[in-house]
């Protein structure tokens, strides 16, 4: 009884000693490209921008042409770009191929265990989450207002969210949102 | 006499767990294959299957519950399933329309755990020919465009108009079996075809679309929307969730000698660059057929509508020379457009409703056919009326801000109104529709001064 008692004391005392340092652990997702990427690291940038797709939500696919005219403006800018994969169960090979097909021009990473989705609190597909490198969420929602609701798009947007946000954080300044409320595929919890 | 208060106490609270009981077997929570399934299969799975032409399909419990929340959004809000007329007016085949009950059964379901229940409580989704395959068996004749139509990964929709006379394969015995015996049915196949909003497979006998094509020969279509069609006409038209579509026994769709072919497409863009190749499958009469299915134009004239108006009405009536079945209708209309009506007038006096849409979408713009066709004596008047609103209170308005809308420019249809579809009693009663159709048009014309 003694015997199984310290034992129990062992292993609690093994799992606490690894489960700290492994709760602190910068998040490391898999890219399209095979290799792992700290997203959140954003040294020697100003800010990361995390773009929340899903590979068969129409409203994200139609904002793939100007999600890469993004990335191309602002990378330069020291802006780095990540186009997160929020689907747990769909087959990587299948994600992998839609992120070809739509030529994103940043990495593009899989959120399987959605440690992105819930560290950002993004809600649906497409959202975009800005963090400068202080770690601080300085926009998240729409990316422009091109869709008033589910099925009244607009031809072209009038006000470009994402683009404004970063035009200030470009010149350390706060964006004039925090947070829109972005329209598109509710992101389905976890099981 | 403290035993008896405890006696009671035990009673009271059997009482109360016979009530928990009671009261939770009545609100069991509804599950997927008993109740939501077949809601599904009636009205969403012709287009939400692989290659049913809507980008999630939902065929299977998982599918389901993973977008349950957003489909409780959707359908309460009636954006799906997209079913545009409105229930008060006229009965019709196939609805996709959520009856209150099913969408009030989306919902609880969704907010009680979104079980999956028993799945032998469902005896399953209705096969469904693959894509690939013809769903009628081979057609008499696959019509197929010359070369690939490339739509651009963004920007507003597309037309392209192909020519599909001049194929190959397409013998002058064929050609001349059509132009004896019309069309019986057709098939549209575009493969994926999430980037296909409407197509439509109609007989140019103007051989203005020939004209057209010689200039883009090298092309193999036309990149616009091609002739408009003012006068009597015949067709068959395609939107996602469509399938084969056969006219009743002994019934085609006219083409007249020297009539050509024409396939309009309609392409919406998905966000990457997309190339599609459309083909029409098409179903030929052995014989001549004794009926035909034409259709005419209910268009409600020219309309001119100031930029910011929110109030302007057209609208245009036909009193029928002859009798004829009126077999569904298509409208068709505009951004600004918010409402369309149609009504009958018998020629004893009885005024019915015919067909409305209360918030009229061009996206969804499709064939309707009535549940029951409605046989039409001499003398009956069918009048239809387009309510629009060219103001930036309508969040469907192309411009910002408003532009002065008339037809003919800025995305305005040619024929803005409804099409009705009809099959004359008597064959040769054509020609006096013919005559009747020239008298609305010109009365059209002069109320329009």
């Amino acid at each position: 009884m003694l015997k199984s008692k310290t034992s129990l004391f062992l292993i609690c005392l093994f799992v606490g000693y690894f489960a700290i340092p492994c709760f602190a652990a910068p998040i490391e997702l898999m890219s399209a490209s095979g290799s792992r990427v700290r997203p959140l690291n954003l040294q020697g940038q100003k800010a990361g921008v995390y773009i929340f797709i899903a590979h068969d939500c129409p409203i994200a696919n139609s904002y793939a042409p100007e999600i890469n005219r993004i990335v191309k403006k602002y990378t330069p800018q020291k802006i780095a770009f990540y186009i997160i994969y929020t689907e747990a169960d769909t087959p990587i090979t299948e994600l992998k191929a839609h992120a070809k097909s739509y030529a994103y021009n940043c990495p593009a990473l899989f959120d399987r265990k959605h440690e992105l989705v819930l560290k950002t609190g993004a809600k649906v597909t497409p959202e975009a989450v800005v963090i400068t490198q202080d770690g601080k969420i300085a926009y998240r929602g729409r990316i422009d207002d091109r869709n008033a609701d589910f099925g009244k798009m607009k031809q072209e947007a009038s006000v470009h969210d994402l683009r404004e946000a970063l035009d200030s954080v470009v010149h350390d300044k706060i964006p004039p949102h925090k947070s829109t409320l972005a329209i598109g595929c509710f992101i389905p919890p976890l099981k | 006499m403290v035993s008896q208060i405890s006696m009671w106490k035990i009673q009271i609270l059997i009482n109360l767990l016979l009530l928990v009981t009671i009261s939770s077997a009545k609100a069991s929570p509804l599950t997927y294959y008993q109740n939501i399934a077949p809601i599904f299969e009636k009205r969403c799975i012709s287009c939400h299957h692989d290659g049913g032409g809507a980008p999630i399909s939902f065929t299977t419990y998982e599918s389901v519950k993973r977008r349950a929340k957003q489909i409780v959004i959707v359908t309460k809000s009636r954006f799906m399933p997209p079913w545009k007329p409105d229930p008060s007016c006229g009965v019709l085949a196939d609805s996709r329309r959520l009856s209150n009950e099913e969408l009030a059964a989306i919902s609880s379901w969704a907010a009680t755990g979104a079980n999956s229940g028993n799945a032998n409580a469902f005896s399953g989704l209705k096969q469904r020919a693959p894509v690939s395959e013809w769903s009628n068996g081979r057609p008499d004749v696959i019509l197929q465009a010359k070369n690939a139509f490339q739509i651009p990964a963004e920007g507003p929709d597309s037309y392209a108009s192909f020519l599909l006379a001049d194929i190959p394969n397409f013998s002058e015995e064929q050609i001349d079996r059509i132009w004896k015996n019309g069309i019986r049915g057709v098939e549209f196949k575009f493969g994926n075809s999430s980037f296909i909003r409407y197509a439509m497979l109609f007989v140019d006998t103007t051989r203005v679309t020939r004209q057209l094509m010689l200039e883009y020969r090298d092309k193999g279509f036309f990149p616009r929307s091609g002739p408009s069609l003012v006068s009597i006409g015949a067709f068959f038209e395609w939107t996602p969730g469509s399938h084969a579509q056969m006219l009743p026994k002994n019934t085609s769709m006219p083409v007249r000698q020297g009539g050509d072919l024409v396939l309009l497409v309609r392409f919406h863009p998905t966000g990457k660059r997309e190339a599609v190749t459309p083909r029409v499958g098409v179903y030929l009469n052995k014989h001549p057929s004794p009926h035909s299915q034409i259709s005419i134009p209910m268009g409600v004239g020219m309309i001119d509508i100031p930029a910011g108006s929110s109030s302007y009405t057209a609208s245009t009536s036909i009193t029928f020379p002859v009798p004829v079945t009126l077999n569904g209708c298509s409208p068709h209309a505009e951004h600004v457009c918010k409402e369309i009506n149609a009504a009958i007038t018998f020629p004893d006096g009885e005024q019915k409703p015919l067909f409305c849409i209360k918030d009229w979408d061009a996206d969804w713009q499709e064939s309707y056919r009535f549940l029951n066709p409605i046989n039409i004596p001499a003398g009956t008047k069918i009048e239809v009326t387009c309510k629009y609103d060219n103001s930036s209170a309508n969040s469907r308005n192309p411009f910002s801000p408003p532009r002065r809308m008339m037809s003919g420019m800025h995305h305005v249809n040619q024929m803005e109104g409804l099409w009705l579809h009809i099959i004359p009693t008597n064959e040769k009663d054509i020609q006096r529709l013919t005559f009747a159709l020239e008298e609305k048009t010109m009365n059209d014309m002069t109320s329009s001064r």
